[in-house]
């Protein structure tokens, strides 16, 4: 998500980086079948798989550019889930040899693009990456559809990627935005005790806020909770100060609002300058969560505010045996999304596996069926288990260290963790609980 | 005369490049024009007020009147400098970035009172553009370059200044030493702090300016140039001496609102002066290019159109409602509201 907002930004500085954006929009993918339209669950070989094949599973990095504190420790994600399996292969009785080639995105969609085609004419036969969600888009629809590869994106967010068309070949492990804002409805309701109060809503007026906005609209009035706005609110304003008037017109039980912090310092001090604005009662998502209260940011305009954000399970086997082998490989420490990436380089490999060849194709035919029920769970810890499961035709149901993944029809991840946190009034975040969201049955 | 504006004759207001009667005719040319935006712009009021009540009415206007100032205090100097020298200048949005950012220094990392940090924007703004002048501006129009070469290298030079920015700084948000929240109440209606201190300064400088321009000698001179720069020549003006004059005030002007427009909003970014100077343009225009007063009636006129629009429609069109009054004001009055009808070259 972060990777969406400065991508956006640097959109903006030029002329031209727009106009090369645009372009890399304009060629849409060529028809096809509506969403990822992977095959039944079902699918996991009956047969006993063909176990002796060599694979090379690409890794976009963004190893320089914004997103560049994200690259050293994604690679470090991937190596560590090759040696996993490579450990794994003997013991589950296969055959099969994986190796990693991996490509700097330069955290821009053009390079991204770029560094994709290199990896496939490589020999890649699927991609963990890329990281943000508008060089997922970039990729999505110029190479990995076209050229028939998987990409499976450890960090991209923006729910406009569910909606591509990209048959079937683009997937990810980070949780979709939709699924946050569903996460984030529940948490206003357990937060305030019930549904039946008024809502003022607001958020920026881009893919992110607007998205947000309007998947928690539905969530919170489903519910049968009440709402006013949302106020949509040009990012790029000098001020918001009648844009604060609206949303606290009518004194509103809460105040959900969707923003990033470049903008949220404007739109904080004019909230602040109405005088009536209490953010002990303002409801907010990942895109102003931080360690700490930025100081461009009115602390007025954000202490005692609540809000939720994606995150890791902080607790249980499998995040401890991640954490515990993190440290023995030493290097880079732990980052957002570093798990992530592992489960996308491991799903990589198990579909390729359950498909009996490294060929795109085949592997994005087998991602949905590795990953959801029905089947038996494992995890990275039973990796041999597993392994001897799919050579031997049986259906499982591979668990991250992320969650339990279960990729939709879409390529999202039915169900993820997310942390509910609140700011203090030292401005300091903390985390007050976790859950487990989990999309609504379709 | 100068007096129907729509009709003004251009050789009316080139034989008298100097002394009072111009000015005059100026001021009287204007009246017609804003006699009719103030009856348009009371109109509208009158009937938002029936539709929307007094107080919303009254409030969206003094926030209207708070965007009029960032605009109309950044708009001076761009309007300066087309009117004087014939420079679209695009690098005029990352000269009020260059102050901001040169506040932050005094104000912030070296921790010097604000006052101190704007004199400091303001005169590094200005040798900056003096800077610009004597490097690039001088040079090429000794050597008669054209109007496309002078624009693509403001353009270019508006990119040095925000990458240059962006190497020391960095592209995170920055603030300065200023609380933004603090607001003043007055008859139920609100307005921050350093809002009204932006608006106030804001009035001030732009009036200043307006009336430099018409009373000094200093002003006479510009106008002279603005109408023809080899005849003002001529006729024995020291022209090297009134650009450079022209630019200490446009740039020091720019730096200027740089600091206060950042004092106002809370943050800059490398962005600052390149998001707003569209808007700058627009209010530029709008009022009529070359003229101080036209660019503060332009900068109200755009701002009161964008926040009024929010009563009666979603906010997040309001920039579209702007520039739909621009389009409107420019179909009725080709040289904008308070402009000269002007030779197309």
């Amino acid at each position: 998500m972060h990777a969406g907002t400065r991508s956006r930004w640097l959109l903006a500085v030029g002329a031209i980086a727009v106009v090369l954006g645009a372009a890399g929009c304009g060629d849409d993918d060529d028809g096809g079948g509506g969403g990822g339209a992977t095959t039944g669950t079902g699918a996991a070989a009956e047969a006993p798989a063909d176990t002796s094949f060599d694979q090379t599973i690409g890794v976009l990095l963004p190893l320089t550019g914004d997103l560049s504190p994200f690259g050293a420790p994604g690679r470090k994600a991937a190596d560590l889930a090759v040696s996993q399996i490579e450990g794994a292969t003997r013991a589950g009785g296969v055959e099969t040899t994986v190796s990693i080639e991996s490509a700097d995105t330069e955290s821009s969609p053009q390079a991204a693009v770029q560094a994709a085609r290199q990896l496939i004419s490589g020999g890649a036969s699927c991609l963990a990456g890329p990281w943000a969600s508008s060089e997922t888009l970039a990729v999505a629809e110029s190479v990995a559809s076209r050229q028939e590869t998987p990409i499976v994106s450890p960090s991209s967010t923006d729910a406009a990627i569910s909606d591509l068309d990209d048959d079937g070949f683009v997937w990810r492990t980070a949780p979709s935005d939709n699924l946050q804002s569903r996460a984030l409805a529940d948490t206003v309701e357990e937060e305030l005790g019930g549904t039946d109060f008024t809502l003022s809503l607001a958020a920026r007026n881009d893919a992110y806020g607007q998205g947000f906005i309007d998947k928690f609209k539905t969530a919170w009035e489903e519910k049968g909770g009440r709402t006013t706005g949302p106020v949509l609110y040009d990012p790029e304003q000098p001020n918001y100060n009648s844009e604060a008037a609206e949303i606290v017109r009518g004194d509103p039980d809460a105040y959900v609002i969707i923003d990033f912090f470049e903008t949220y310092g404007k739109m904080g001090a004019s909230l602040v300058r109405t005088g009536e604005f209490d953010a002990g009662r303002l409801f907010t998502a990942d895109g102003l969560a931080s360690d700490r209260i930025p100081d461009t940011i009115p602390a007025r305009a954000l202490i005692g505010a609540r809000g939720t954000r994606p995150g890791t399970p902080e607790s249980g086997a499998v995040v401890e045996a991640f954490g515990r082998l993190w440290r023995e490989a030493g290097g880079a420490p732990r980052q957002t999304f570093d798990a992530q990436n592992f489960d996308a380089t491991m799903l990589c490999y198990l579909a390729a596996l359950a498909a009996g060849r490294a060929d795109g194709p085949g592997i994005a035919e087998q991602l949905q069926a590795v990953s959801a029920p029905p089947g038996r769970r494992f995890t990275f810890m039973e990796l041999a288990d597993g392994i001897r499961m799919i050579a031997a035709g049986e259906e499982v149901d591979f668990d991250g260290v992320t969650g339990p993944i279960d990729f939709d029809e879409n390529g999202d991840p039915t169900a993820a963790t997310y942390e509910v946190y609140r700011y203090g009034d030292d401005g300091v975040l903390s985390v007050e609980r976790q859950f487990e969201a989990r999309a609504a049955a379709e | 005369m100068a007096g129907g504006a729509d009709t003004a004759p251009a050789p009316a207001s080139r034989e008298q490049p100097r002394g009072a009667a111009p000015a005059l005719a100026a001021l009287g040319g204007s009246r017609g024009p804003l006699l009719v935006t103030v009856a348009l712009v009371a109109a509208i009021a009158l009937a938002l007020i029936v539709a929307y009540g007094l107080h919303d009415t009254a409030q969206r206007a003094v926030n209207g009147l708070v965007s009029g100032s960032y605009f109309a205090l950044g708009a001076v100097g761009l309007t300066l400098v087309y009117g004087t020298l014939r420079l679209v200048n695009f690098a005029h949005g990352d000269l009020l970035t260059f102050g901001a950012y040169i506040a932050f220094l005094v104000n912030v990392t070296w921790g010097a009172p604000l006052v101190v940090a704007v004199l400091a924007a303001v005169v590094a703004t200005a040798a900056l553009g003096v800077l610009s002048e004597r490097v690039m501006w001088r040079p090429m129009r000794g050597r008669g370059a054209g109007l496309l070469q002078l624009m693509l290298m403001t353009l270019g030079f508006a990119f040095v200044i925000r990458y240059g920015i962006q190497m020391i700084w960095g592209t995170i948000p920055r603030r300065l030493d200023v609380d933004v929240t603090g607001s003043i109440s007055f008859l139920g209606l609100r307005i921050g702090r350093t809002e009204l201190i932006v608006v106030v300064v804001g009035f001030v400088v732009l009036c200043a300016v307006g009336v430099m321009l018409r009373r000094t000698s200093l002003g006479r001179q510009m106008r002279a140039l603005s109408d023809d720069m080899g005849l003002a020549e001529v006729t024995g003006i020291d022209t090297d001496r009134v650009v450079i004059a022209t630019w200490i005030f446009a740039a020091g002007l720019a730096g200027l609102a740089g600091v206060l427009y950042t004092a106002a909003i809370g943050t800059l970014t490398p962005n600052l002066g390149f998001f707003l100077l569209l808007s700058l343009f627009a209010a530029v225009i709008l009022g009529g290019i070359g003229n101080a007063f036209g660019a503060l009636a332009g900068g109200l006129l755009l701002g009161l159109a964008q926040e009024w629009s929010t009563l009666v429609i979603d906010p997040r069109w309001k920039v579209a409602v702007g520039f739909g009054i621009l389009i409107l004001v420019l179909i009725v009055r080709p040289q904008g509201l308070f402009g000269r009808k002007e030779r197309t070259l």
